[in-house]
């Protein structure tokens, strides 16, 4: 409904808002539930790459899942320039999923091997109602638009590269002119020549078509060279958001520290920090995540608050958002230049 | 220094594969070697021939379907001139290897720590209590918490950072002179893998154990490698000291490599890609430099063949290498 207002209006505010979202899921057997989500809030400007980073199990896939409504959303709202997505229903859902698409890890699975490249982006355009008179048209302009030429149209997907299917499904998406493109792992299984590539392309829409992204990573590195802001996620919520520049240069909360610390450069042992990893052991089970900071189990700057308190999410000096007690305490190590 | 031979010596690898249409080559005059206490890296993309010289290696290659020609020296035995039979003793005694995926290397219906007992009983006559309780012993080595109780569990019950350490316990138990990881973080979440690569430097210096690491991750073999071999469609093109690869690459395969990871400094600017050109296809390879197609530094002379070039401290594929001055990692000052 609200939808509808928005129609013809000049947009203000954010693209994309995500207030308090829980995503749960049942175990099966266990009479459990497992918040792979639990209180999560950020959003995403128009024209924004946001950039989403976390270890596995940190419930950064499950985010995108939910704004895709293919993840079970157990409570808070995700609202899309004034439409509540996750409050559509049927017919209506329908008609506003194109507003969002999303490009996946695995460029092979997307794409059906009977279907050439031209059949495979004119596909979306064909599910419309009121297809476009020029289809053919737009799918040689979206092919061109990804760096690939018209020659491939009538290659099958085993015949690209990696690379050049990842570009196809990036075509495809991009087919129904959405307002956020979701990239969950997009770059992460290419080999680093071609993932600079799409990079390189991801940018340059973004500049060009002036498109809201959110990036999905588990690489520090690529999320910090291409997003305009970053979250970090741990156990289901958020520990930072800040933009990309002062969060590797200025963490301000422990887990980003230690992310940092254990990104291994790719520099001369003279131009890097020997530092010794700031973190043991490995991400607790999310089926019983620990009380209070998630974090404390593994921070090294744990105090007996942490394990009482949750910290929220709250704005600190310079901009960011973090949710640390001690963030105005602690002076964490950044990147090195 | 050269006193002492080197754990593993490999002298002019090459390996093929039989395919439906016809013999594919996947490694070509590969040689290196591997002192005691070092680590290695083998480095490389997709397609490059890496693993294909692990696999050679470690005898691991099918033999019905592919063909492996050179030697592979540990503690001079040659063990590509071995009968299945032979390589079975050696392999894990003299040298281990550990693999991406942990648990295609552990049975799930046993016991971590009858696994390794068992790989103990293998190549030592010890009893069945002493070979379980050196289970428990490199289990605690490898940084298992609580040893004694975990080496009862299976292998599912074990995170993936967990058992990476169990599959390095199981490489290791034998104290093998030669260890080969291929791409033994690859799997693993960025807090786990520094605390993976932490172990198996410490576990090298401490044991004396030649490790050859196979990473497509040049920031692994920085935090990692004493020295670097950088291979290109089957051929190492260049095999020196990792900070000199980093600071002054000399072939432009490393070069470009180098410049396709983003860095601290440029937030958002494009990076260089490699782009495939038309045409040119990683089945179809050129007669003269194989990195011809996509350099953007191709001559005339580089559709000769490309012998490595010898320059003492540096192995070089690249008949231009002296004329170009390529970007490493850091801004070089100009003197």
């Amino acid at each position: 409904m609200t939808g509808l207002l928005q129609d013809g209006a000049m947009p203000a505010g954010p693209l994309l808002s995500v207030d308090a979202l829980c995503v749960q899921f049942d175990l099966p057997g266990a009479k459990a539930t497992l918040k792979a989500v639990d209180g999560v809030s950020f959003e995403i400007g128009r024209g924004e790459i946001f950039g989403l980073i976390g270890e596995s199990g940190s419930g950064k896939s499950s985010v995108a899942r939910a704004i895709m409504r293919l993840a079970p959303i157990a409570a808070g709202a995700i609202t899309l320039a004034g439409t509540r997505l996750d409050q559509l229903q049927g017919r209506e859902l329908r008609r506003h999923r194109r507003r969002v698409q999303m490009v996946f890890q695995d460029s092979s699975d997307s794409l059906d091997p009977r279907m050439t490249v031209r059949q495979a982006i004119a596909e979306p355009l064909r599910m419309q109602d009121a297809p476009p008179a020029d289809a053919g048209g737009l799918v040689a302009s979206l092919i061109q638009r990804v760096g690939l030429d018209e020659s491939h149209l009538d290659r099958k997907p085993h015949t690209l590269s990696g690379g050049q299917k990842q570009r196809v499904n990036i075509a495809r998406a991009l087919a129904l002119s959405p307002e956020l493109l979701v990239c969950d792992e997009a770059v992460s299984a290419l080999d680093v020549s071609v993932q600079a590539g799409i990079i390189n392309l991801l940018l340059s829409l973004q500049q060009e078509l002036g498109i809201s992204v959110l990036f999905i990573s588990h690489d520090l590195g690529v999320v910090a060279h291409l997003a305009d802001r970053v979250g970090v996620m741990y156990l289901g919520r958020l520990a930072e958001v800040a933009s990309a520049e002062a969060l590797t240069s200025r963490p301000r909360h422990p887990y980003t520290e230690a992310l940092l610390a254990a990104e291994p450069e790719p520099r001369p042992s003279t131009h890097r920090a020997a530092r010794p990893p700031l973190i043991a052991g490995e991400v607790p089970s999310a089926a019983n995540p620990p009380s209070g900071c998630r974090f404390r189990t593994r921070c090294r700057y744990v105090r007996e608050r942490c394990a009482a308190e949750q910290p929220p999410l709250r704005p600190v000096d310079g901009g960011g958002l973090v949710a640390c007690h001690f963030a105005e305490e602690l002076v964490l190590e950044g990147r090195r230049a | 220094m050269m006193a002492e031979r080197p754990a593993l010596v490999v002298r002019n690898l090459e390996v093929s594969f039989l395919t439906v249409d016809g013999e594919v080559q996947a490694v070509r005059d590969v040689s290196f070697e591997v002192g005691r206490g070092e680590i290695v890296g083998l480095v490389g993309e997709s397609g490059s021939g890496k693993s294909a010289t692990a696999l050679a290696i470690m005898g691991l290659l099918p033999v019905v379907s592919s063909r492996v020609r050179g030697s592979a020296m540990v503690s001079g035995v040659d063990m590509l001139a071995l009968s299945p039979r032979q390589l079975a003793r050696v392999r894990g005694r003299d040298m281990g290897m550990i693999f991406q995926e942990p648990m295609s290397a552990l049975d799930p219906l046993f016991r971590i720590g009858d696994q390794i007992a068992e790989t103990v009983r293998a190549h030592q006559r010890v009893s069945r209590r002493a070979a379980a309780a050196r289970a428990v012993e490199i289990l605690g080595e490898v940084g298992i918490p609580d040893a004694a109780s975990r080496s009862r569990a299976y292998p599912h019950q074990l995170s993936g950072g967990m058992r990476q350490r169990v599959m390095i316990a199981m490489a290791l138990v034998s104290e093998p002179a030669v260890l080969i990881a291929d791409e033994p973080t690859t799997a693993l979440d960025v807090t786990v893998q520094a605390q993976i690569l932490g172990l198996l430097r410490r576990l090298s210096r401490d044991h004396g154990t030649a490790v050859v690491l196979i990473t497509h991750d040049l920031g692994v073999v920085a935090e990692t490698c004493s020295r670097i071999h950088v291979m290109y469609s089957g051929e190492i093109v260049e095999a020196c000291g990792v900070d000199e690869a980093l600071l002054a690459p000399e072939h432009p395969y490393t070069s470009a490599l180098i410049q396709c990871i983003p860095r601290a400094g440029r937030h958002r600017q494009p990076l260089h890609s490699i782009p495939r050109r038309r045409g040119s296809s990683p089945d179809v390879r050129p007669s003269g430099c194989r990195f011809l197609p996509r350099c953007a530094h191709a001559a005339e002379i580089c559709k000769a063949p490309q012998p490595l070039l010898d320059l003492g401290d540096r192995a070089v594929r690249c008949v231009r290498h002296d004329q170009l001055a390529l970007p490493g990692a850091v801004e070089r000052v100009p003197q």
